[in-house]
């Protein structure tokens, strides 16, 4: 073959042509890069399961709750970093401390917001109100939890439910006031009062067994709707500090618990742990870091008021094949109980409550027992103290119920071999003869003081109330109760007024970075409504 | 075999055949080396940097991996093993890093197609952080060092541009052997044989005076070994035999000069034991046993050739129950059909078995090295009499005991695997002198499947009722390419190459998942038993395009320019952004072919080359999804909560987002060199500097949290890498029966990072919240981050009232990159005796090493019984003491001996104290062989070897080699990680 300029046409028309032939159009290759293995859009009520989830699990019942209970001696940190808390060092002012729950909170906002999006009437599933509702609550829930361990917080630039072309609308959403972020929770409720009743219109239909909070049957709603009366109480009574006519939003709180939780059954509990594949957190850490003791000041309380709950909640420290037994009494000789600031780092030294080793006790959103709490203060503070004692009354008779369902649960889990002594559960008449025999006569003296104590002990336990809790002590702190004489805290150090903020944000936020510093502000600055200004 | 290039043939006659090549690869400047695409070049021809290794010199000390049988042999090229433990990963990269997180290992092109060779695990997400589990294997451990006939390393950009995106990292191309220059006629029959022993390369001194406890007492159950002095454990007023206690009921039944050990008691065992000191570490660790064997058969014909081979490699590790058994079968067959076809395949198949064992946190060396010498770690069982499931140990908390993990957990991978390719080709002159047309086809296959299974057993520390895991990975990569090649020798002094290609590659990936957890019964731990199941599977498709040409024109012998250009289209980009285009220039000036110095008799060869290239990185991009959201991380040791809940379960928007305006990272680099030789060879330099610039890395860019999203796939940041090389190679004597030469291999890399996305100062690359690996700004890639001493505004530590070190800031503890590292070899003749070696040196950088740092808080290492023997002492370094008034004086604290324990506390809650200097010396490899029978039909030749059994290091008790993580973390980060292995061995190959 004689090699000519014609020839190289040919080979060059073959080259083309060969790569013409592997060459790919834009839309086989976005054919090629499909993820087939994971959904691209769900509905509302698939979103909606684990925003639940993530509230009770994560959020309310997560590192907030291991930590405040050492900050408001529920228990003792023994260990590592809740020794660390304990002796308030590093992990109280430390932004890695509540990196994990802060981006848990902002990813369940988020969610809840996109079930709001999708079921508003420019969404995908318009005409879902009751689901909408839903997520209304649970939006609420989260802001409040946000804002109430972190003051001010992003919020109106945060957490947003659209993407701007696949980023986030706000990369570095700023900082909103705790006053408008309340604004915005009672917004929330409200809503969601308005909502709940209005049924689930779209072709998609309601949630049904994906409401894993109420189980989505024909009573749900009425359920979801006495949960935002609920909340909204709590909300305002965070708040009552800060309003101008407190006698207005205590009748306000009243009129919402009327509305609320009439029994135990109707109260807002996340009872999906079933001990081995979904754990109680509170069990989840003790199982996992064992970091956690009995604490003193605590027991002291009890102690004082002979109160029959301490043959009930004290186990020994386990030996060394994880076995223990539960504390005959107050002079049980293997009760050694955690000194509230200073006790040795060790593991299994002290004697721990029962509490974590309730494996499958539920986590509450909003318990029965609170709202009997909240009631009896508003009416204390309305001075309806006769009225106000039949509520206390009430309220210690729904925490006995429910404490005895942890014990039961710390019982008779299988992780760790407790056994049981001789006492018998406690029943609502213990309830009544310890009111009558212990409570009244410190009710008369000081009616608050004794309410909020016994609010303090009636949501120590296994069910993540410990976050709530701490909002009271503040709250009451802020109203000029001193920790030591008013809750008998016994901690030398430095009581953590809030937490940090989240280590991502801190870094990546600048916002949040300038209003971080170096985190000592959580000795000094109280949140909004507790008298602060941040 | 026998390279047939650059041989002098007075010497094939009366050398054994083995000299032959490693002659030819000193006399580097006629040589034949494979670049890019097939393309065989002179080497003098190449404006850029590369670097071969014979078969021979990979297999000379009888490693069957191949990256350890690379190390100290090459420059500009960091091997980083993560073990000495058979199949454990090790990372190679080239000329530093380019990516933050992602892959930045070269691409393994072998017999002209690429494949995979990257681990399918990163324990950075398996592992959370590396700090947990078993390693992973990277694929490069299906490659059999036995079976190849070169390696050719191309190191920059401009080298590998051909192969597009894909070697942005640098190539390793591997040419098996073929056959190619076999005798014709008779098959050549090679048998290898090798049997070799491995030992633990070093472990830390223990102390064997203090007993189990804390404080100067005697605890059973202590973590720690601060106890009393061992022989007087008998006097033990709680468990000693010769006092009243419990256990001697109040005295009246005493043992004289024994004590009470509960486990005994709990195992089954006369629990009154005689006090001593027991060497548990050592009595722990087995002698590793290796052997491997290659048969190859390969034979010429008049019309082609073939190699056929067939090897396994069986190890059994240092550690009871790991190892790695490996088959490879390889066929390489040409077949020259007429004057212009030719037709050829090559073909693999391998299959493993490796056997391994968790490190970390879960490491099973944690109780090996940390349990108290008083006791009798491997006399006393690991289970409670009767119940094998029931742990007994000397601690009650955190570790396994090690004879129990070994006996109940089991992490295994076993994969299968073919790759090979056919090849058409089609070759003509035209019926010219000066036209040459070449036109290949060559169409490949990379498949394998491999199952990653972990079980851990019923009784576990992490699982208490078992956990099983099982992975099956089935990756099939279709590969086609065309190439045609346009010769023309276009007058006396100048030549011109064109080339086109176009490389067709199809990916896909199917991942099945298998997890069960809480087993119902003890005994059999197999994911049947499991209570709870949770299953998922992952598909991936992948197609790359790319377009290719290249243009080569020399002058005269004298100068050498050569451009590429290749555009890639991607389908794991996003739409409207797949599709670049990168060029490449070189040019080389052989500046003794001037007349002025040609035939000078000192400077023989020199050459001046330079050159540029760009070439990107794809990523992953995929529309934003929902998942199944899981639990656990944080304080929980497992899994919580687990979907669904009875049949109802959840989804939510994944926590990482897309940037649909992803593009390519860019790396943007240019190398200049200098080769000389002086006479004839004698001695020869390479020098290469090389500076990369990368910019627009594609990572995982964490976010705000409060957007509700962790964190963005996107373009962020910036790396740069200044490199410089050298390649130094004297061949002093070269006589009849004595030869010896000997080389240098330098290599000093410097990555420093610029930038990292915008609000972002570091990028964690694994271990914990601290200490941690991670990339931040201006330091070099990558460093230490965690607590610090506390320092002064001086800088001074500062040291608090009792004279103890104080933790400070968290804040970089250490740099991980070496200053430089220096390899060196020498091959020794005398008569028939052949003595090889290699020394590598790493001169600085630094490491983690948690593990030293736990054991002196335990009290078990000689260090911590030495200071504590002391009456005072001082803390080590230079430090000051606050005076209360905000001055400052010298440090003059003494600690007192007694309270060694809280010095040692201190100093192991304080990260920085564990940052070691991370230099060494490592005698890699010394051989010696000897040729028994030389006749006209037979050879057989015996060599005796040892690897890695000297090391000088400044890390006390452990191998500086030894680290967590497969990933970009390698090398850096070290708690109760596998340890090194020395090894000794002898073998035998027969040739006929």
């Amino acid at each position: 073959m004689k090699f000519t300029f014609k020839n190289i046409g040919k080979y060059l028309s073959v080259i083309l042509m060969s790569g013409g032939l592997f060459a790919c159009s834009e839309d086989i290759m976005d054919d090629i890069n499909k993820n087939v293995d994971n959904a691209h859009d769900v509905d509302a009520k698939f979103i909606l399961t684990d925003v639940i989830t993530s509230t009770a699990f994560s959020n309310v019942s997560g590192d907030f709750n291991h930590y405040f209970s050492s900050y408001i001696e529920h228990e003792v940190g023994v260990y590592n970093q809740l020794w660390n808390a304990e002796t308030r060092i590093q992990e109280v002012y430390s932004s890695t401390t509540f990196n994990n729950v802060w981006g848990n909170l902002y990813s369940t906002l988020k969610n809840a917001r996109i079930i709001i999006d999708k079921c508003s009437d420019t969404g995908t599933q318009p005409g879902n109100y009751t689901t909408k509702g839903m997520a209304e609550v649970l939006a609420a829930i989260n802001s409040a939890l946000i804002t109430d361990a972190f003051g001010d917080a992003p919020f109106s630039e945060a957490a947003l439910a659209k993407l701007d072309n696949g980023k986030p609308q706000f990369m570095t959403p700023k900082i909103d006031t705790q006053k408008d972020i309340y604004t915005g929770i009672i917004n929330y409720l409200d809503a969601a009062i308005e909502d709940l009743p209005k049924g689930d219109t779209h072709v998609t239909g309601g949630p049904d067994s994906q409401d894993i909070l109420f189980g989505g049957d024909d009573k749900a709603v009425d359920k979801w709707l006495k949960l935002a009366y609920g909340l909204k109480a709590r909300y305002l009574m965070h708040t009552l500090n800060k309003a101008e006519n407190q006698t207005e939003v205590l009748n306000e709180v009243l009129k919402c618990i009327e509305k609320s939780a009439q029994n135990a059954d109707e109260q807002a509990t996340f009872a999906k742990y079933d001990g081995s594949s979904n754990k109680n957190p509170c069990y989840d850490f003790f199982d996992s870091r064992e970091y956690l003791a009995a604490s003193q000041s605590l027991f002291d309380k009890l102690n004082e008021r002979n109160d029959p709950r301490i043959s009930r909640v004290y186990v020994t420290a386990l030996d060394k094949n994880s076995k223990g037994r539960q504390i005959n009494n107050k002079d049980d000789e293997s009760l050694l109980l955690a000194p509230n600031g200073k006790p040795v780092q060790e593991q299994r030294k002290y004697s721990t409550s029962i509490f974590g080793f309730a494996s499958d006790a539920p986590t509450h959103l909003l318990s029965y027992h609170e709202l009997l709490f909240i009631k009896a203060e508003a009416l204390i503070r309305l001075t309806r103290k006769d009225e106000a004692e039949t509520a206390l009354k009430d309220a210690i008779k729904a925490a006995f119920a429910n404490m005895e369902i942890s014990v039961a649960s710390g019982l008779k889990q299988t992780g760790y071999a407790i056994t049981k002594n001789s006492s018998a559960a406690l029943t609502a008449s213990d309830a009544e003869n310890y009111f009558i025999n212990s409570v009244k006569g410190k009710f008369d003296a000081d009616p608050l003081k004794e309410t909020m104590i016994q609010k303090y002990l009636g949501m120590w336990g296994s069910n993540g109330e410990t976050t709530e809790c701490y909002n009271d002590v503040r709250r009451l702190q802020a109203e000029g109760k001193s920790l030591k004489d008013f809750y008998g805290f016994k901690n030398e150090g430095k009581f953590p007024l809030r937490a940090p903020y989240g280590g991502d944000e801190v870094s990546s936020n600048p916002n949040v970075q300038k209003a971080y510093g170096n985190g000592q502000y959580v000795f000094t600055e109280d949140v909004w409504w507790a008298g602060g200004n941040r | 075999m026998v390279s047939f290039i650059g041989m002098k043939s007075q010497e094939v006659a009366i050398k054994p055949v083995v000299n032959v090549t490693l002659k030819s690869d000193t006399e580097l400047l006629d040589e034949v080396v494979v670049t890019a695409m097939g393309i065989s070049k002179e080497k003098k021809a190449l404006a850029y940097a590369v670097q071969d290794v014979k078969g021979e010199q990979l297999t000379q000390a009888a490693s069957t991996s191949l990256s350890s049988a690379l190390q100290g042999k090459v420059s500009g090229v960091d091997i980083t093993p993560s073990s000495g433990m058979p199949g454990a990963s090790s990372q190679i990269t080239i000329r530093g890093v380019r990516s933050f997180t992602g892959d930045n290992t070269p691409l393994y092109v072998i017999d002209g197609m690429p494949i995979t060779s990257a681990a399918d695990i990163d324990t950075d997400t398996r592992n959370t952080g590396s700090v947990a589990g078993a390693d992973f294997a990277n694929r490069a451990v299906d490659i059999d060092p036995n079976d190849i006939e070169s390696i050719n390393i191309l190191k920059g950009q401009a080298a590998s541009a051909l192969y597009g995106m894909r070697a942005s990292n640098g190539v390793i191309v591997i040419t098996t052997k073929s056959g190619k220059g076999a005798a014709k006629g008779k098959p050549t029959v090679t048998v290898n044989t090798n049997l070799s022993f491995d030992k633990v390369s070093t472990l830390p001194e223990f102390q064997k005076e203090f007993a189990q406890g804390l404080n100067g007492e005697f605890n059973p159950t202590a973590s720690t070994a601060w106890g009393p002095l061992i022989s007087e454990l008998a006097n033990d007023p709680k468990y000693g035999g010769n006092t009243a206690n419990e256990y001697t009921n109040n005295g009246a039944n005493l043992h004289q000069g024994q004590y009470y050990v509960p486990q005994r008691a709990a195992a089954g065992l006369d629990p009154w034991a005689t006090p001593r000191a027991y060497d548990n570490a050592k009595n722990f660790f087995n002698t590793g046993i290796s052997w491997s064997n290659n048969v190859n058969v390969a034979q010429a014909f008049d019309k082609g050739y073939y190699s056929f081979s067939l090897g396994n490699s069986t190890s059994d590790g240092i550690i009871p129950d790991t190892g790695m058994d490996r088959y490879n079968v390889k066929m390489n067959a040409t077949a020259n059909l007429s004057k212009n076809w030719t037709t050829g395949f090559s073909g693999n198949f391998i299959t493993s078995k490796i056997r391994k064992q968790s490190s970390g946190n879960e490491g099973v060396v944690a109780t090996v090295y940390g349990a108290p010498s008083s006791y009798d770690f491997n006399g006393i069982p690991s289970h409670v009499e009767g119940d094998p499931y029931t742990q007994n140990n000397y601690r009650t908390s955190v570790f396994n005991n090690a004879y129990w993990a070994t006996e109940n957990n089991s992490f295994t991978e076993q994969s299968q695997r073919f790759f090979g390719n056919a090849y058409a080709q089609y070759k003509t002159n035209f019926g010219t002198e000066n036209h040459t047309l070449t036109a290949k086809y060559q169409l490949g296959a990379d498949s394998y499947s491999t199952i990653y299974s972990d079980n851990y057993g019923y009784g576990d520390f992490s699982y208490k009722s078992g956990y099983s895991r099982q992975d099956d990975y089935n990756i099939i990569e279709l590969n086609s390419l065309f190439t045609l090649s346009y010769d023309w020798k276009i007058n006396d002094k100048l030549d011109m190459n064109i080339l086109y290609g176009n490389e067709f590659v199809d990916k896909s990936t199917r991942i099945t998942t298998a997890e069960g957890y809480n087993f119902n019964f003890p005994g059999w731990n197999h994911i049947s038993n499991a209570s709870v199941f949770q299953a998922e599977q992952k598909t991936k498709k992948k197609r790359t395009v790319g377009n290719f040409a290249n243009l080569s024109l020399s002058w005269n012998n004298m100068l050498y320019f050569n451009a590429t250009v290749r555009n890639d289209i991607v389908s794991t980009m996003p739409r409207g952004n797949r599709s670049f285009t990168y060029p490449s220039v070189s040019l080389g000036w052989i500046f003794t072919e001037l007349p002025a110095l040609k035939d000078n008799e000192v400077l023989t060869f020199g050459k001046i080359r330079g050159s540029y290239a760009e070439v990107g990185m794809a990523g992953e991009y995929f529309e934003n999804q929902y998942y199944v959201p899981g639990y656990g991380g944080g304080f929980s040791a497992g899994t919580p909560i687990q979907y669904p809940f009875g049949s109802v379960t959840s989804y939510i928007p994944y926590y990482k987002i897309y940037d649909p305006n992803l593009k390519p990272q860019n790396t943007k680099s240019y190398e200049v060199g200098l080769d000389l030789a002086f006479w004839h060879g004698l001695v020869s330099l390479n020098y290469t500097f090389s500076r990369q610039n990368v910019k627009d890395q594609i990572f995982a860019v964490p976010l705000s949290t409060s957007t509700g999203y962790n964190e963005m796939i996107t373009n962020g940041g910036a790396i740069h890498t200044n490199a410089h090389e050298i390649t130094l190679t004297f061949k002093p004597i070269d006589k009849k029966n004595v030869y010896w030469d000997f080389g240098f291999n330098f290599s000093k890399i410097d990555n420093y990072v610029d930038a990292l996305a915008e609000g972002v100062n570091s990028i964690m690359l694994g271990g914990f919240t601290t200490p941690q690996v991670r990339a931040s700004i201006g330091d070099k890639f990558p460093v230490i981050y965690g607590s610090g001493y506390l320092r002064n505004e001086n800088g001074d530590i500062v040291v608090d009232e009792k004279g103890l070190p104080q933790a400070g800031e968290p804040q970089v503890i250490g740099k991980i990159s070496p200053d430089f590292r220096l390899g060196f070899n020498t091959t020794l003749e005398l008569y028939k005796f052949r003595l090889s070696a290699v020394l590598d040196w790493k001169q600085g950088g630094q490491m983690y090493c948690g593990t030293m740092g736990v054991l002196d808080y335990y009290g078990v290492t000689q260090r911590s019984a030495d200071y504590r023997k002391q009456e005072s002492f001082l803390f080590e370094l230079p430090a000051v003491k606050d005076n209360g008034d905000g001055t400052y004086s010298p440090n003059d604290i003494l600690i007192k001996g007694e309270n060694a324990y809280d010095y040692f506390n201190a100093m192991n809650g304080i990260d920085e104290a564990s940052v070691y200097d991370n230099s060494f010396i490592k005698l890699r490899e010394i051989a010696l062989s000897y040729p028994i029978v030389e006749t006209k039909g037979l050879n057989i030749s015996a060599n005796v070897f040892a690897r890695n059994i000297i090391i000088w290091s400044q890390l006390p008790g452990l191998d500086p080699e030894a680290t967590l993580g497969n990933n970009n973390m390698a090398g850096a980060f070290e708690r109760f990680s596998m340890p090194g292995t020395s090894s000794y061995g002898f073998g035998l190959t027969f040739k006929f």
